[in-house]
């Protein structure tokens, strides 16, 4: 995976509820240390867009879908914990 | 019923309980397993269910929010429940100590407010309870609102308040909002006021420019601008309006139906929507679904003609494409049938403009955003949509330089020379340029200004809208790929990818052009397939297809970059070759491709051999423009095939002389009949017991205004196969009949005048209708007209042929066999059919001289025609003796130069009229 691989991820989280508001703030810290400049995150509100929670097959918020590169992965939850996140997104050897 | 109801629901309690209990545990458990990380769930309807301490949490948060949002508000706002009681204020209320109408103890929450009301006395014409009384309509529903304007001291001022008093619902009276708002400063600022009016004022008529779109953007937007790029891509199949396109799912479910299907099949889109498309569509002959949906999954194509039912229970024989849609991951989706006609591709191409602009236009209006840039403090207000569009946080004023930073450097400068211009010209100006949003994403932008200015024609500020049309590129950019591919598919044929007519017509014109310069030839080849049909027949369309792909390809590799190879339809080829130095160099390339396309084909474990005919012409020897050079290509393609296939060969003049002989005929058959250049000669038939002139036989003859007096046999083939023969005949019917009732007043009757019948005459609807006129016309009593008819004629078209000589035989007409024993000579003919007379041709007649074996057969005709009753003719008697033999034989009537040749009717009178010629005198030559 070259350093200039883009990625793409959906956040989708409910209102301004707790867990939500703490995914979107670890992913962003998260981005921020680990793939500067090479991230676009588009926040989903499922109460707002109930629809695409559906046609993203998501049960609960908040989840993370990393849409590119592929292959797509999904985490569900606050990503408090970085490490397995990092490792899934095959970022692990940047963290060691 | 409504105690049943509440008895049943006590009945049901426990369940109710149980469910609870379910509920709480399950929440409890989704908890534990999310380990607290989750706050929603979403069934599969979408909706989404808060978990229990999400809920709390985003009460409190809401809350925590609302309190926020009214503290920032700097006007007083209390909310009163449904008795006037002050359940909630902000903190500017709770600050507004020295505001006459809330002045009161403490924070006043739990005071009723309309108590403190009564108690004070309003300053002004309201009357004392004016305000009470006004907070009391809303509050118990006799009012929608109530609002009051007063003016007291505050900061020893003089300041205006506005008192609003709305309900906190519209339908239960729970309560309300009262609102002291500070108008001071805005009663001052009336022409803020104004300002704002003219630019929304701006905005719409911006806005309504797209007249269309006004009323249904709002809700189809959204849809549209996804189908936008779908649509766009399929466009150009879509909407060949003349074309029926039909597209069905893969369950053969029609969900499309454009006009063109409408018209040519009579059904509406409305009603064929939905529909199984082949039980909707019928063909008939049945097209052979399965062989082309297996093709058509194999290949993603199928090319055939097809004739359908329509709804008028009418037949249309159409071509048909169809072809197959797969997804990204190439499942097939849909199936796209097109009827096509390709002269029709133009409108459609217009038509598919229109539909981009619309679509364009839809897809634009989807945010519009409003600015004003005030010139004098050169400062600049954005509404909320301005903001989104670019994710700048909502701050007011925006700096210049904060917006100049965000459009791209490479736009820039254009789109500020608009906005100069816009000043400095006084005119609208708009522009399209791309921004850097804040979070990254680079958005189209298309910008509409408008100067706005004061009293002295100074311009004062700019306002104008921001759309951004991102979405509309995306569509506009697939649509010009799909038009790109629109254009390749209208110039090339579906099968085989191959230049088509038009393409190849295009490069001749090109190639001819450019061939004299450098002293070069252009050769074209026209390609049959020797025996395709065949193959086509035989293993099916798909195996066919699939051989002309595989052909395709081999006569590619016979040529250079530079030639085209196209394709005609069918199985004709037409390859052009280029700045040729010899003609012999076509000839090489002509060998090659017999070579070539002779060689095993493997198809789907079929062994195919196949040969070619080829026909070459040159420019300029042959021809000077494309059409001439493919005609003549085509004309020695054909004489390749004469001789005898799997052979190539030019074209030379004399191949054509022919054809042109045949063409002038027929041009002059055409107005020989107006002309009046035909005429009827008459040939005697003599009765041999009698030796009298009893009857004759009209024969034509043209008396060409060039070429002198012609034979049947130089220009009735020319009549039969341009049809010119059915006036023809018609007139000789009439005329015949004419000349007949002349002779007869004349005193000269007949037993009989025989006309000569061609096949596509009987066929003509309109012959017994022809034949009776003549007679009726004429006077001639039917049983004086006799019609000659060969046994081709017959049985050609038996049945109706029967039908119709039974209708002359009820009239009294004469029927008789022409040239019997040189066709099949079946006796069930003579049965079948009401013949009167049985004509023996000359062929046999001249073999009475030869011997026993050509008596003989003389001698059964006669004998067997009188064993039916019918009356025996001879043709062609030249001599005595054959004469003698027929006489012997009983034979009843003769005819031929012997007799007399056929005359004009004036000579024929001359001649005849006198009686007759004995028979032992000289005969006339």
């Amino acid at each position: 995976m070259s350093r200039a691989t883009k990625f793409k991820f959906r956040l989708f989280v409910a209102g301004d509820t707790l867990n939500s508001a703490q995914a979107i703030s670890n992913l962003d810290a998260l981005c921020v240390a680990f793939l500067p400049n090479r991230y676009e995150v588009e926040v989903i509100d499922v109460l707002n867009e109930p629809k695409r929670a559906i046609a993203d097959g998501i049960l609960m918020t908040p989840t993370l879908i990393k849409v590119s590169p592929t292959p797509v992965r999904k985490f569900v939850g606050t990503l408090s914990d970085a490490k397995p996140v990092l490792q899934a997104l095959g970022l692990g050897l940047a963290v060691v | 019923m409504r105690t049943k109801g509440l008895t049943a629901l006590h009945e049901s309690d426990e369940e109710v309980f149980t469910l609870i209990e379910t509920i709480t545990s399950a929440g409890r458990r989704l908890e534990e397993v999310t380990k607290g990380q989750v706050d929603t769930v979403i069934d599969a309807d979408g909706r989404t269910l808060l978990l229990r301490g999400t809920q709390g949490q985003l009460r409190a948060a809401e809350a925590a929010r609302h309190r926020l949002i009214l503290n920032a508000l700097p006007a007083p706002i209390a909310l009163l429940d449904a008795n006037g009681v002050i359940v909630s204020a902000n903190d500017a209320w709770l600050k507004c100590e020295e505001m006459n109408y809330v002045k009161g103890p403490g924070g006043l929450v739990g005071h009723s407010y309309l108590e403190i009301c009564d108690e004070m006395t309003a300053p002004d014409a309201f009357g004392p309870n004016g305000v009470a009384d006004g907070i009391r309509a809303v509050l118990h529903g006799g009012a929608e609102s109530f609002s009051l304007e007063y003016s007291c001291q505050r900061d020893s001022r003089e300041s205006s308040f506005l008192l609003t008093v709305t309900p906190l619902t519209n339908d239960r009276r729970s309560g309300a909002v009262v609102m002291h708002l500070d108008i001071t400063e805005r009663k001052q600022a009336k022409d803020d006021a104004r300002d704002s009016e003219r630019r929304l004022v701006a905005a719409a008529e911006i806005l309504t420019r797209n007249a269309e779109l006004e009323t249904r953007v709002t809700e189809r937007t959204q849809s549209l601008v996804e189908q936008a790029v779908t649509l766009a891509q399929q466009a150009a199949l879509l909407n060949l309006a003349q074309d029926a396109i039909v597209v069905c799912g893969t369950d053969s479910r029609i969900l499309f139906w454009n006009r063109g299907a409408e018209n040519m099949y009579g059904w509406s889109s409305g009603y064929a929507i939905g529909k199984i498309s082949h039980a909707l569509l019928r063909s008939e002959p049945a097209l052979p679904l399965d062989q082309i949906m297996s093709r058509l999954f194999e290949t993603g194509y199928w090319e055939g003609e097809a004739t359908y039912l329509t709804r008028a229970q009418g037949r249309i024989t159409v071509g048909v494409r169809w072809a197959l849609q797969r997804d990204a991951n190439g499942v097939p989706v849909k199936i796209l049938t097109i009827a096509n006609d390709i002269s029709k591709h133009k409108q459609a191409e217009s038509e598919l403009r229109a539909l981009s602009e619309r679509l364009a236009l839809a897809t634009s209006v989807a945010k519009v955003g409003v600015w004003d840039w005030d010139l004098p403090s050169n400062s600049i207000t954005w509404d909320d949509t301005m903001f989104q569009m670019y994710g700048f946080e909502n701050i007011l004023p925006v700096a210049y330089d904060k917006w100049s930073a965000a459009v791209d450097p490479r736009d820039l400068p254009a789109v500020e020379a608009t906005l100069q211009r816009v000043i400095r010209e006084k005119v609208d100006g708009s522009a399209e340029f791309r921004i850097t949003t804040a979070a990254g994403s680079v958005r189209n932008i298309f910008a509409v200004e408008r100067p706005v200015m004061d009293s002295t024609s100074t311009v004062i500020r700019v306002i104008g809208v921001n759309m951004d049309i991102t979405d509309r590129k995306v569509a506009e950019t697939a649509l010009q790929t799909s038009e790109a591919h629109f254009t390749h598919s209208a110039q090339h044929d579906f099968l085989t990818g191959l230049p088509n007519r038009m393409l190849l017509n295009d490069r001749v014109s090109r190639a001819i052009t450019s061939a004299p310069r450098n002293g070069k030839k252009v050769a074209l080849l026209f390609l049959d397939l020797d025996g395709f049909k065949h193959i086509n027949d035989s293993l099916g369309h798909s195996i066919g297809d699939r051989l002309l792909q595989s052909i395709t390809r081999r006569l590619a590799d016979c040529v250079r970059a530079s030639d085209t190879v196209s394709r005609q339809g069918g199985d004709e080829f037409i390859v052009l070759l280029s700045e040729l130095a010899h003609s012999e160099d076509a000839a090489i390339t002509a060998r090659r491709m017999l070579t070539a396309v002779a060689e095993t084909h493997s198809i789907d474990h079929h062994e195919l051999h196949v040969t070619a005919s080829i026909g070459l012409s040159i420019y300029p020897d042959d021809g000077r423009d494309a059409e001439t050079l493919i005609q003549n290509a085509d004309t020695a393609m054909y004489q390749a095939k004469e001789n005898g296939r799997h052979s190539y060969q030019f074209f030379k003049a004399e191949m054509n002389a022919r054809a042109v002989v045949r063409q002038s005929t027929e041009e002059s058959l055409r107005r020989a009949l107006d002309r009046g250049e035909f005429e009827l000669h008459y040939q005697p038939k003599v009765d041999l017991n009698s030796g009298k002139v009893t009857g004759a036989e009209a024969l034509i003859r043209w008396q060409h205004p060039t070429r002198g007096l012609l034979s049947p046999a130089q220009f009735i083939p020319v009549a039969e196969d341009s049809g010119l023969i059915v006036p023809i005949g018609k007139w000789c019917l009439r005329e015949a009949c004419q000349q007949a009732r002349k002779w007869a007043e004349m005193g000269f009757q007949l037993r009989t005048i025989a006309v000569n019948i061609s096949t596509m005459q009987l066929r003509d609807d309109d012959f017994l209708e022809d034949v009776f006129d003549a007679l009726e016309k004429t006077g001639l009593d039917a049983k004086f007209l006799e019609l000659e008819l060969t046994e081709s004629v017959l049985m050609k078209r038996a049945e109706s042929a029967a039908e119709v000589l039974q209708k002359l035989k009820a009239k009294g007409v004469q029927i008789a066999l022409d040239d019997f024993g040189t066709g099949y000579s079946s006796l069930s003919y003579l049965r079948k059919f009401p013949i009167d007379v049985l004509k023996i041709d000359q062929s046999f007649i001249r073999q009475i001289m030869s011997g026993p074996d050509g008596t003989s057969i003389v001698s059964a005709v006669i004998s067997l025609g009188h064993s039916l009753g019918i009356r025996v003719v001879a043709e062609g008697v030249e001599s005595r003796e054959e004469l003698s033999f027929l006489r012997a034989q009983r034979c009843d009537e003769a005819q031929g130069y012997y007799f007399g040749r056929p005359v004009p009717a004036d000579q024929f009178i001359r001649l005849f009229s006198s009686g007759f010629r004995q028979k032992g005198d000289t005969p006339k030559s």
